[in-house]
């Protein structure tokens, strides 16, 4: 364990504690380490022996139960055996289970009240959620729908211009031979149309080409990372 | 040291070297210190120093160090006075005790 995840822990089952009393305690925990430098954090996580115990004394100490002297002070320094250099981790292990009472009782009650808040919390949000969800969908299916209908729409004009395009310049043609003016005339506007549906035509192909695959693509990808935080919320549970 | 240190003698050293500096000093380096005289866990002391300032005994203040805040602790003159009543009961507990020692030749 390094100093970084001893202090993270320490905090962590300490964090109902009042404000000021938290703050001193893991302020002087913090210094500590500081103090005492680089080279000695190894030795002294050892000696401190582990967050929970360092978080059962600051709970014993805050409720007055350390002012006779209490098992952590005596064990500390009435014992010969902590001058050798190799310390028994079972001295500690024994200190931290006769520890577990103080600390498990605040712990749980936190679990509890947790669950049933969120109980709570998901039977006012489920219709909230549904209706949120429904007004989504709605949204999502209606963008859906504009961008089939604007596809139907390139398309059908496209086929419809050029068509109309070349049918006006077969009528110019053919109305050469009747009036010739009014035939040239017709050709033209044919030929106009034409060029007007080709344009059409690049256009909506570039559409079907690039924009909807795009659209496809972003769709796929959104749904896979909904599914991705779906998945990590469930791991991280 | 052998002998099971009480509340009492642990609050009586602490406040003796915290005495020491005038201007007060720091926890670990007043680990360090009572660690000269008996072997105690780094985590023992602040309890011992909680208590000690609740009693009125020492006091703190915050100074700057090396860009961060440092929680000193300076013995009072409540804290003095207790230091005093600690070191005469001692004196007569320690003498009586070697006297027995020595009748034992």
């Amino acid at each position: 364990m390094s100093k970084l995840e001893f202090m993270k822990q320490l905090e962590y089952l300490v964090q109902d504690i009042t404000e000021d009393d938290k703050r001193d305690a893991i302020q002087y925990y913090y210094d500590y380490f500081e103090d005492a430098g680089e080279e000695n954090e190894d030795s002294i996580i050892r000696e401190l022996g582990s967050p929970e115990r360092i978080a059962a004394i600051i709970r014993a100490d805050l409720n007055s139960l350390l002012e006779e002297g209490g098992e952590f002070s005596e064990i500390g320094y009435s014992d010969d055996r902590y001058k050798e250099p190799k310390l028994s981790l079972s001295e500690y292990a024994q200190v931290a289970v006769v520890e577990e009472p103080f600390e498990k009782k605040p712990l749980e009650k936190n679990k509890t009240l947790y669950t049933i808040l969120l109980i709570i919390a998901a039977m006012i949000f489920i219709p909230v959620l549904w209706n949120v969800v429904g007004g989504g969908i709605g949204l999502v299916t209606g963008f859906a729908g504009i961008i089939l209908a604007l596809l139907i729409i390139l398309g059908t004009l496209t086929f419809g211009v050029l068509v109309g395009g070349i049918a006006v310049f077969i009528a110019g043609i053919s109305f050469v031979f009747v009036n010739p003016l009014s035939g040239m005339l017709l050709i033209g506007c044919g030929i106009c149309i034409i060029g007007i549906g080709l344009l059409l035509l690049a256009l909506s192909l570039w559409f079907y080409k690039t924009v909807v695959p795009n659209i496809v693509r972003a769709v796929i990808n959104f749904c896979s990372s909904l599914f991705q935080k779906f998945r990590k919320g469930g791991k991280a549970k | 040291m052998v002998f099971n240190t009480g509340a009492a003698l642990l609050d009586a050293i602490v406040l003796a070297v915290v005495s020491k500096e005038i201007e007060g000093t720091y926890g670990y380096k007043i680990t360090q210190d009572v660690q000269r005289a008996i072997t105690i866990s780094e985590s023992t002391l602040y309890p011992v120093l909680r208590r000690l300032q609740k009693e009125e005994c020492l006091e703190v203040y915050d100074m700057e160090f090396g860009g961060r805040n440092r929680r000193y602790y300076k013995i009072t003159s409540k804290g003095s006075v207790q230091l005093n009543l600690y070191k005469g009961e001692w004196n007569s507990y320690s003498e009586k005790i070697s006297m027995i020692f020595a009748e034992v030749g």
